[in-house]
């Protein structure tokens, strides 16, 4: 798994998904590796050339300093987990047709974020959507106004995502969900409308392009920081060994064999 | 900015509320970046300087308890000078502490990169080329060179993390740099 390696510490800097941790362990690893100083002289000095590279560098500091840390009590069960998600389930409002232009299942249109995941090798990525509901008719999603999420997305929004899986990781299932600060799951993909049942880790293509995943989700979501994480893995995995997983924090995640992705947003009302 | 406003608010900041020491951070995020830029010119030690000053402020209620009033942004800027210094001193990367300031106004690393870019640049495919221009050269955001260069800003982000990752290699001379067009 890339995503606790050193050198990774760098990618997801750059790609929006410090954590403090991280972050202390990237700067301690940048006073030694040449190779790492002279990526992040780069990618900084671009930064600045950027019109608004002094507000992104303050952001890309800031997202390490301030995050929400709200560690969930170590003793805290798998039961306890599954229980948050099964509330999840309850606020779940539903799952529509993504706003997709394209009929087909591979398309280019859009291509993932993430900065520099990696500079080794090509990773698996995701790619977000908001899709807020229409406003005239708030039982309809507004697909004209669908957009890229940046850091920010709104209460009620709808999430619709696309996925890159270069060959050569090997993964060939995917798993999305997100984590709030409390450590509430939310699950997209798979579906989770049960909480009797435990769905599995959806299939995946494998090659250069996007691929979108053509419905968009909405969840009742709460202002504050949202994680949001995509799991790509050999083999399926189920959704509650994942929950239980990650009851005591993301790290979790280190048991299963594959590529951790994550981006962290804030909702806000 | 002064940050005495209230008993209450100073109190908040005494007691490490993160709230208003993410405040605190954004007004002077850049003052506090370069005061450190004056004394390390390399991006990686500069910017570890400044979160660690950040990282102090939110965890040591010495530090905070140390701030007597007046421009924050002044102080913690001595403070992020100060702390540039020592890690200098630490890694060993300057030696002639006497000339930082003499360094900071012979060397621009970002006037270097803007050479390089150009340099780079002039072998991109001629779309490519623009948008480095638009984006690094002119400062434009990617949404308004999107805009002039007619194309999704999906596309631009796809072409600039492609770009970044060539131009990375580049500078570190791990690529040949007869075949920028492969990367790009």
């Amino acid at each position: 798994m890339i995503w606790f390696g050193r050198h990774a510490d760098l990618g997801r800097h750059f790609s929006g998904a410090s954590t403090r941790a991280g972050d202390r362990r990237l700067f301690h690893h940048l006073k030694t590796c040449d190779a790492c100083r002279d990526q992040y002289r780069t990618l900084a000095l671009l930064e600045e050339l950027e019109g608004n590279g002094g507000e992104r560098a303050r952001t890309r500091l800031g997202r390490g300093l301030f995050e929400a840390r709200s560690p969930r009590p170590a003793l805290v069960s798998a039961g306890l987990a599954v229980a948050f998600a099964c509330a999840a389930l309850v606020f779940s409002v539903g799952r529509m047709p993504a706003p997709f232009h394209s009929t087909s299942s591979t398309w280019s249109g859009f291509t993932a974020r993430g900065g520099l995941p990696a500079f080794e090798a090509p990773q698996p990525s995701l790619a977000i959507y908001r899709v807020p509901r229409d406003r005239n008719n708030p039982e309809l999603l507004a697909a004209s106004d669908t957009q890229r999420a940046g850091s920010i997305i709104h209460a009620g929004e709808s999430l619709a995502f696309s996925y890159v899986n270069p060959e050569a990781v090997g993964a060939s299932f995917v798993m999305i969900f997100a984590r709030n600060a409390e450590g509430r799951i939310f699950w997209f993909w798979p579906a989770w409308d049960k909480a009797s049942d435990d769905p599995q880790s959806l299939p995946i293509a494998q090659g250069p392009s996007s691929v979108e995943l053509r419905e968009a989700v909405r969840h009742e979501l709460q202002p504050g920081e949202l994680t949001i994480v995509g799991l790509f893995t050999p083999k399926p995995l189920h959704v509650h060994e994942v929950e239980a997983a990650v009851a005591n924090g993301l790290q979790g995640l280190q048991a299963f064999p594959g590529h951790v992705w994550t981006e962290t947003l804030e909702v806000s009302r | 900015m002064t940050w005495l406003r209230d008993p209450g608010w100073r109190e908040r900041f005494l007691r490490g509320d993160k709230d208003v020491i993410e405040e605190i951070y954004k007004a002077t995020f850049e003052e506090v970046r370069r005061a450190a830029g004056t004394v390390l010119h390399e991006p990686a030690d500069r910017d570890a300087v400044v979160h660690e000053v950040y990282l102090e402020l939110l965890s040591s209620r010495e530090l905070r308890e140390s701030h007597r009033g007046g421009q924050m942004g002044a102080w913690l800027g001595a403070i992020a000078r100060h702390q540039a210094l020592d890690f200098a001193r630490r890694e060993s990367r300057l030696t002639d502490l006497s000339a930082i300031n003499e360094a900071a106004t012979k060397t621009d690393p970002l006037q270097e990169l803007r050479r390089e870019l150009v340099r780079f640049a002039s072998r991109l495919e001629p779309e490519r080329q623009r948008l480095v221009q638009l984006r690094y050269i002119e400062g434009m955001t990617q949404m308004e060179a999107a805009a002039v260069l007619g194309k999704p800003r999906s596309t631009l982000e796809d072409w600039e993390h492609q770009f970044k990752r060539a131009l990375t290699a580049h500078l570190a001379g791990k690529k040949p740099v007869s075949d920028p067009k492969d990367a790009s």
